[in-house]
């Protein structure tokens, strides 16, 4: 999502020294690598040593905006639902679920799972969670008060939620209590996309008893009912998570989960020391700088030389990279054929083989491969300069005459400049000349906003697995300040393709009608449609069952280590 | 002296309010929303208009300017915005390492600056003591997040010989603390060791210790025990400067050291606008600036009789 709010980077000429420099390390050092052990039997124990490279300071799950955050307070709480190392919803809290109409959904709550022990309970013993948690969480989730940051997953779609977030009832119609292992959620019209919102971070069950004993340090006392239980957190120092010895869930052989006794977390912020701590042997997993990358893997994505022995993970990442133009202001780009032009003349497919080193897909249009709803025969815009001149000649611009010099508006970053040098150079082959402009990441989102410019570069990350988070983004209603729809961008019978997808019941409609949501946005072209990434991480030789999936969250309840 | 003391108060309340009335419109002046950067991307526009009304961003720039100072009177520097954590409490909790390493980096650089000052003037050769020039022109222009880097990656990652980065508090902690301790005081060690040759140089030439010469007296004799002393009032304001800074957080170094000083609290409330933080910051900061000026002033006197005579 838009909101894993991206830290901006030491300037460009340290990372270019670094790449340098440890290259040079790289060469001079002629050590052993590790080896891989074929050691398949289960062993239980060890501290699995992981770290993050941005501050993590509370475990509220309603206030959480940051991806470090979320991915550590997944081993602490559930919610009624998760999403397995195949991007499918699976059940977790809820045993199973039905639902007649996608309206009324009716979720079987789990019999046996208890909340960690804790002094907010009596006698200091975790209790059995019900129906009436799952209520007191998702109330909490829309309560302003709980200065929650998540009111925008039911607003708009259970009953009787906006009147509650407004403070006009007590509580939501939508959520009902049948008995204390069925909980009912009436939604104002059917809405599939439900099932994968639930598996969100913010939609955590958490103990009423925890908020009120802990009230605005309850992020620094966190109860869920998780494999693992925070046992220290100092900020900008360590956290440690110890092993819930109480964990209600086996894996699929019977064994108890989680196998760890525990998980150290180290904070690192510049990610070429974490690649170095990790060599150095103090992290069990990293990811890959960027200035390393082309180091440590060849083309066939397997790991080089001296890292072959360690193991990789990689996964396409539910994300598109694109640049946005705003089409509210009176620019330029308010013409479709110009905005088309700029598709046609952007050589994507170079820029993953040569910027990108292959790290990427070229994206035909907004949905990535992973997504069920990806369609490959999408008819997008191949390379051809021929193509983009006849749009720009069809556009009352031939070879780019009376055209101004166009802002592209970009963020820091190595990869994000190296893209856009690439694209600045290939639109002045057919004639349009453009400037670029680098700033931090969030001003960047406020220029958006405010429309200070006509082209800015954008990413979008999902943080679940659905092509709903990716289309909001073109909904006529959601221009900003109230949505992130930057492209300003309007057309009912996208709309009404959108809205029909979300409500089907049927699958194969529902997929149906995404594409043709996708096809009508890639016609009208409001962003220049670039890539998808792929994520990758690198484990110690030791490490096994590290699931790894686009969504880049890895469930440390599955993860052994093999020494 | 109380007129000075005054006076200097003075001073330090002009200064604190000119900082913060100037750190105070900048964060208006960006182009920012704290109430998004809280909420994220996604939030409704109820929900960050509550938040604005929350936090006062709804009332006029000199509404919210005046509240602020009546807070700041009571020694209020507010709450965070993203964690709710009392400021004042944060930036104690992150003082402690920032305290530390710059007092290590300091001392080292001090000692090592003033003996190695004191041994270029005492060898009395050109060689040294332009070496020692150049030298410190080198050692006081790499930047230090190339040099926070190098080091890491060499003495660290290569060499295996202290760790990459890390804190750990207390005694076992010493061996996290001489990576980044080393890094930052580079600048302040090749300042003090130039100035304290140059100082020392322009000494030895004066009467008083040619005389002492001609009586014979041994040259370190007259480089430590003569010559240095007088050296030093210079010197100290150099290494008061350098505490200051090094004291209000060393950015770049807690950056790349992954040290939890208030450098590292500092670069997280940029990122996320978290105002109250960035202002407490900064006036934290202006405090130890006029604090250790006025210490390095007091301590001129007892160094230098020459100032004692003239009070």
């Amino acid at each position: 999502m838009l909101s894993k709010l991206k830290r901006s980077s030491l300037p460009v000429i340290a990372l270019l020294t670094l790449l340098i420099f440890t290259f040079i390390i790289g060469c001079a050092k002629k050590e052993g690598s590790p080896t891989k052990t074929e050691s398949l039997s289960l062993k239980r124990g060890g501290i699995f040593r992981d770290s993050v490279l941005s501050s993590v300071t509370s475990f509220d799950p309603v206030k959480t905006i940051d991806v470090a955050t979320l991915r550590l307070g997944q081993q602490i709480y559930q919610g009624l639902v998760e999403i397995d190392e195949n991007l499918t919803v699976v059940p977790l809290l809820a045993e199973f679920w039905e639902t007649p109409d996608n309206k009324i959904w009716t979720f079987h709550i789990r019999k046996g799972v208890k909340f960690h022990d804790d002094p907010a309970f009596t006698g200091n013993k975790g209790r059995e969670i019900t129906a009436h948690d799952i209520k007191y969480s998702f109330e909490r989730l829309l309560n302003p008060g709980a200065k929650t940051v998540g009111s925008w997953i039911f607003n708009d779609i259970v009953n009787g939620a906006k009147e509650y977030f407004d403070g006009k009832v007590k509580e939501v119609a939508g959520f009902k209590v049948i008995d204390d292992y069925t909980f009912v959620i009436e939604l104002i019209k059917p809405f599939y996309p439900l099932l994968t919102r639930l598996s969100l971070y913010l939609c955590s069950i958490v103990p009423r008893e925890g908020i009120e004993k802990y009230g605005e340090e309850y992020g620094q006392h966190p109860i869920g009912t998780g494999p693992f239980i925070l046992t220290k957190l100092v900020p900008d120092q360590e956290i440690v998570l110890s092993k819930n010895a109480h964990y209600w869930e086996k894996d699929a052989d019977g064994n108890q989960l989680p196998y760890l006794d525990g998980v150290k977390i180290k904070f690192i912020r510049e990610e070429m020391i974490q690649f170095k701590e990790f060599e150095a042997g103090n992290l069990d997993v990293s990811d890959i700088p960027t200035a390393m990358y082309s180091f440590i893997i060849d083309e066939s994505k397997k790991l080089k030389g001296k890292y072959s022995g360690y193991q990789l993970k990689t996964a396409p990442a539910i994300e598109v990279q694109y640049y946005v133009f705003i089409l509210a202001e009176k620019t330029f780009v308010t013409n479709k054929s110009l905005r088309q032009a700029f598709n046609y003349a952007i050589d994507k497919e170079s820029i993953v083989r040569n910027v990108l080193k292959g790290r990427a897909t070229v994206a035909k249009g907004v949905i990535p491969p992973v997504l069920l709803a990806y369609n490959p025969d999408l008819k997008g815009y191949s390379y051809s300069i021929e193509a983009a001149k006849g749009k720009l000649e069809e556009a009352g611009y031939p070879d780019g005459q009376g055209l101004p010099e166009f802002k592209l508006v970009i963020d820091t970053g190595v990869l994000t400049e190296a893209v856009a040098t690439a694209i600045q150079s290939q639109l002045l082959q057919v004639g349009v000349r453009t400037k670029i402009e680098i700033t931090q990441f969030n001003t960047l989102l406020e220029m958006a906003a405010k429309g200070k410019a006509s082209i800015f570069r954008l990413w979008f990350a999902a943080s679940y697995p659905e092509p709903e988070l990716f289309f909001i983004q073109f909904l006529s209603g959601y221009w900003p300040p109230l949505g992130f729809n930057f492209a300003r961008y309007t057309n009912p019978k996208f709309d009404d393709a959108f809205s029909k997808a979300t409500q089907t019941i049927s699958e194969s409609e529902r997929i149906k009608h995404y594409r043709e949501a996708e096809q009508i946005v890639v016609d009208d072209a409001p962003w220049i449609f670039l890539y998808h990434p792929e994520a990758a991480k690198i484990l110690q030789p030791y490490m096994r069952n590290y699931q790894f999936n686009g969504l880049q969250l890895s469930k440390y309840k599955y993860i052994w280590i093999d020494k | 002296m109380i007129k000075y003391l005054f006076n200097k108060l003075l001073f330090t309340l002009g200064v604190l309010l000119s900082v913060s009335l100037i750190t105070f419109i900048l964060s208006f002046v960006l182009p920012s929303d704290p109430a998004r950067a809280l909420l994220g991307i996604q939030a409704d526009e109820s929900a960050i208009e509550g938040i604005r009304k929350e936090l006062k961003l709804d009332k006029p720039l000199p509404v919210q300017y005046w509240e602020f100072l009546k807070r700041l009177s009571r020694g209020d520097l507010g709450r965070s915005y993203i964690t709710n954590r009392d400021v004042k409490s944060l930036i104690a909790e992150r003082f402690a390492a920032t305290f530390k390493l710059a007092m290590f980096a300091i001392t080292v650089a001090t000692i090592l600056g003033i003996s190695v000052g004191s041994f270029a003037v005492y060898t009395n050769s050109t060689a040294v003591y332009k070496s020692l020039t150049s030298l410190s022109v080198i050692f006081a222009s790499i930047p230090v997040f190339f040099l926070g880097l190098l080091v890491s990656l060499f003495i660290g990652s290569y060499l295996k010989l202290l760790p990459i980065s890390g804190y750990e508090p207390g005694l076992k902690g010493i061996k996290y603390i001489i990576l980044p301790g080393i890094t930052l005081g580079i600048y302040p060690f090749a300042l003090i060791s130039r100035l304290t040759a140059s100082r020392l140089l322009e000494i030895m030439e004066s009467d008083y210790v040619k005389a002492h010469f001609a009586m014979g007296i041994k040259r370190w004799k007259i480089v430590l025990i003569l010559a240095l002393r007088n050296a030093m009032n210079p010197v100290i304001t150099v290494i008061g400067n350098s505490v200051a800074i090094l004291l209000s957080g060393a950015f770049f170094v807690e950056y790349i050291f992954s040290w939890p000083g208030i450098g590292l609290l500092w670069v997280d409330s940029v990122l996320r606008y978290d105002f109250p933080v960035i202002t407490g910051i900064v006036m934290f900061s202006a405090m130890v600036f006029v604090v250790v000026s006025m210490v390095v002033d007091l301590l001129h006197p007892i160094i230098d009789p020459r100032i004692r005579a003239l009070q």
